[in-house]
């Protein structure tokens, strides 16, 4: 079996990369996303050894959705160690108000790749049950921890993405540029 | 390379067709309904066969090439009918997608029941915009009274093929061919 931790260098899951001690591989997907080089440097500054895959660059929305986005990490997931049982954790939060990113739609994708493949599949989201505010508070303790979480791909975070905008209603924009 | 050609929000009405019983039957008594009909070549050792069949009968076709699973000895492809749904709603990106799929009551195989078919079409509604329905009017269908139905519309000289060994004849003692002559369907042609 293989626990894998999907690293995006955003705050939920490098708050799981603290957590989870028990993670065999660290994978990081690219998918064309503009913030490529910041999601990047984010994940170096963790100096964890990690995986990154390149897959075709993904749709947008106006919104910021990414279509298709954990659905094609998983399936990549399940066919890159495709001999091996495997553990995926996966940072979705509580807040988290896209459709593909809540512990419903992961046990409906862990069904159905069990269904198709000889190996299982088990999905788990440790900070489901977690707000982004609390999220944030317990990175903000980690020394020397940097997330990047702007859709905007500028060095210092953008302020105006919805990302952002998140981040500043709950009051957790300013410590983490300053 | 298969291509989209349809305007962003059209609807495109898809049949996976395979030259097998099930799928036949939905082209003959649906055939106005689809806007494309789509062979899959995923590299299966019969695929030749299978193309024979709708070759014979001038159904124009596309296919959709999707090579690079892994097969079992049993003829078993992992992730096949979930990829298939992934590349259709990927070429067909923000199209409200109908997939017509030859489902019957009979089908066993964990990745091709209805309910399977339920959740994957929960997850790409969820995943991507435009929507998907994934339709199986023979859910409640047994093959026999499928094969019985699809006689009576089938030019007489043609057999669908719905054998795993390639050849020419169906060799009736691989596991399709065995699955056939269990649901009586083997014997109709």
């Amino acid at each position: 079996m293989v626990n894998i931790l999907l690293l995006s260098g955003g705050m939920d899951s490098t708050l799981i990369y603290y957590i989870e001690k028990n993670i065999d591989e660290y994978v990081f997907f690219n998918y064309g996303q503009k913030q490529l080089k910041q999601e990047r440097n984010a994940i170096k500054k963790l100096n964890v050894k990690y995986k990154e895959i390149k897959i075709n660059k993904l749709n947008y929305t106006k919104n910021g959705f990414i279509q298709g986005r954990n659905l094609t990490f998983l399936i990549e997931l399940r066919e890159l160690y495709i001999d091996k049982n495997i553990v995926v954790f996966i940072g979705s939060n509580k807040d988290d108000v896209f459709p593909d990113n809540n512990t419903k739609f992961m046990k409906k994708v862990e069904s159905i790749l069990n269904a198709s493949y000889i190996k299982n599949i088990k999905i788990i989201t440790p900070l489901s049950n977690t707000t982004k505010k609390t999220i944030s508070k317990s990175l903000s303790q980690v020394e020397n921890v940097s997330p990047y979480w702007c859709y905007s791909g500028t060095d210092t975070p953008c302020g105006i993405c919805k990302s952002c905008k998140e981040l500043k209603k709950i009051g957790e924009f300013k410590k983490w540029i300053q | 390379m298969m291509k989209d050609g349809h305007a962003e929000g059209e609807n495109v009405r898809v049949l996976l067709i395979s030259g097998g019983v099930d799928s036949l039957y939905l082209y003959y008594k649906y055939q106005n309904v689809f806007d494309k009909l789509i062979f899959v070549d995923y590299n299966q050792p019969v695929r030749e066969n299978e193309k024979k069949v709708l070759d014979d009968l001038q159904i124009d076709y596309e296919t959709l090439i999707l090579h690079g699973l892994p097969q079992e000895d049993n003829g078993y492809v992992w992730g096949r009918n979930i990829e298939i749904i992934l590349q259709l709603r990927k070429l067909f990106i923000n199209k409200r997608l109908v997939i017509y799929l030859g489902v019957n009551a009979e089908d066993m195989t964990r990745s091709n029941t209805p309910l399977f078919y339920r959740k994957v079409e929960d997850v790409m509604n969820e995943s991507y915009t435009g929507g998907i329905r994934i339709v199986m009017p023979l859910e409640n269908m047994n093959k026999h009274d499928i094969g019985i139905e699809l006689k009576k519309m089938l030019p007489k000289k043609i057999t669908p093929w719905s054998c795993d060994v390639p050849g020419e004849k169906q060799c009736g003692n691989c596991v399709s061919c065995k699955q056939g002559k269990a649901s009586e369907v083997f014997n109709i042609w």
